[in-house]
């Protein structure tokens, strides 16, 4: 009877599988391996995730979070402050780059703090590098400077169009020649005016559970691009493919590789 | 980690301090059903285990295959474990101790991904014929795959890992 049970189970589990196909889904890895995922191997936007992020088969590319320090040097964090995730203070914008050399992240393996311009971007050509530019210093309680962030952007030496992430709709102008730039917003319908004022802006990034699958399509039917984020769990990576976007931007990599490579 | 081996290291010194008469009555060997989930890699397992019980300790060796929750996309994929519980309690029902757990399983990510992780930690069982059981361990971890270049690419880390089950002994 016991096994019989466990029989019935397992087909059932079996039987619960539909596959569909969602090969042309790109999938990028959130800050490398996924952000402040409990069961990423390494810190986010290290460059040990980073790099691992390039390398797994089946991984179309990475977003990473870029910040400005004092030096005018690029430096891949994403929260505010240093105080939670490193043995830093205050923030990526009110720091040198000679103190945020000698940081390192809070974590088990603690991993140094990593420079933009560390990333072997020419090792892999064949993936895409999407820099969300964090435009707020939250310790000076203002914007940094936009000609500075995009002078320092051209001294490193990216690949060729490199696809830019910015919130700010006032930054569009200043990026939109030489990169690739994505508006990134949580308002759906916000979203769609900047869109739509802003013809050369490739896309759309949005937090999955902010938008839905007719939506999705109303983007892609104006030839843009649009990448789901803020997908943590593989049923967070199922729902998100079910929307049919471009890409998704998802902090469990395998889970998503693993479903679209079904 | 160097407090962590330090107490492990201590628990199992003080392990002998134990009356061996009254387990060495104890010698069990179980062929259990298994079905575990191990939250933080959002990994169901089912499998077959064989514990022989020692008057010590504890030794199983298992053939599990798990399948990322129920959720996304079924695929499944082999795990083989082998593991040491020195149990520290040992009632009727309830059983305690460190335990040392090596799992080694190999997983299709677009390619076959080869893990292998050697877990020290602690194990707990309750029941008799249908047992509930934890596990926790933390310990060194190997992934092995070949990347788009074909070039083997292997990370060493540390890996940490909770798994909670059922077990059912024939």
């Amino acid at each position: 009877m016991p096994f019989r049970l466990i029989y019935f189970l397992i087909l059932l589990l079996l039987s619960c599988s539909k596959k569909e196909d969602f090969s042309e889904v790109q999938v990028i890895g959130h800050a490398g391996m996924g952000l402040e995922m409990p069961n990423s191997i390494f810190h986010d936007n290290s460059m040990e995730a980073i790099e691992l992020a390039l390398t797994i088969p089946g991984s179309n590319g990475v977003e990473i979070d870029v910040q400005m320090d004092l030096n005018g040097r690029l430096w891949l964090f994403h929260d505010e402050l240093l105080n939670e995730e490193t043995n830093g203070i205050n923030c990526i914008s009110s720091n040198t780059s000679e103190y945020l050399k000698t940081l390192r992240y809070s974590s088990l393996k603690q991993e140094k703090l990593a420079e933009l311009s560390q990333i072997p971007f020419h090792n892999f050509e064949d993936k895409r590098f999407f820099l969300d530019l964090k435009t707020w210093n939250k310790c000076a309680e203002s914007t940094v400077s936009v000609e500075d962030f995009k002078a320092a952007l051209l001294e490193i030496n990216l690949p060729n169009k490199c696809n830019v992430i910015l919130s700010d709709p006032s930054w569009i102008p200043f990026f939109i020649d030489e990169f690739n730039v994505y508006f990134a917003s949580d308002d759906f319908q916000n979203a769609k005016i900047i869109l739509s004022e802003e013809p050369m802006v490739k896309g759309l990034i949005i937090r999955s559970a902010a938008i839905n699958k007719l939506q999705t399509n109303e983007i892609k039917a104006q030839n843009k691009e649009i990448y789901l984020f803020e997908i943590r769990s593989p049923k967070g990576v199922k729902n998100a493919l079910q929307k049919r976007p471009s890409g998704i931007i998802s902090d469990d990599l395998r889970a998503a590789i693993s479903a679209v490579s079904n | 980690m160097r407090t962590i081996i330090l107490v492990f290291t201590f628990i199992y010194l003080n392990s002998f301090s134990q009356n061996l008469e009254t387990k060495a009555k104890k010698s069990l060997n179980l062929l259990s059903l298994t079905t575990s989930y191990s939250y933080l890699n959002f990994e169901l397992f089912h499998g077959i285990s064989y514990t022989h019980h020692f008057p010590l300790f504890s030794a199983s060796f298992g053939l599990q295959t798990a399948v990322k929750t129920f959720y996304t996309a079924q695929k499944f994929f082999p795990e083989t474990n082998c593991s040491f519980v020195y149990r520290l309690i040992d009632k009727n029902t309830f059983q305690f101790g460190p335990s040392l757990q090596y799992n080694m399983r190999n997983q299709k990510i677009k390619v076959w991904h080869l893990y292998n992780e050697l877990l020290l930690g602690y194990s707990l069982f309750y029941g008799k014929r249908i047992q509930f059981f934890h596990t926790a361990g933390i310990g060194p971890f190997w992934e092995i795959f070949k990347s788009d270049k074909n070039e083997r690419y292997s990370i060493r880390s540390t890996n940490f890992n909770l798994k909670i089950g059922l077990s059912y002994a024939f």
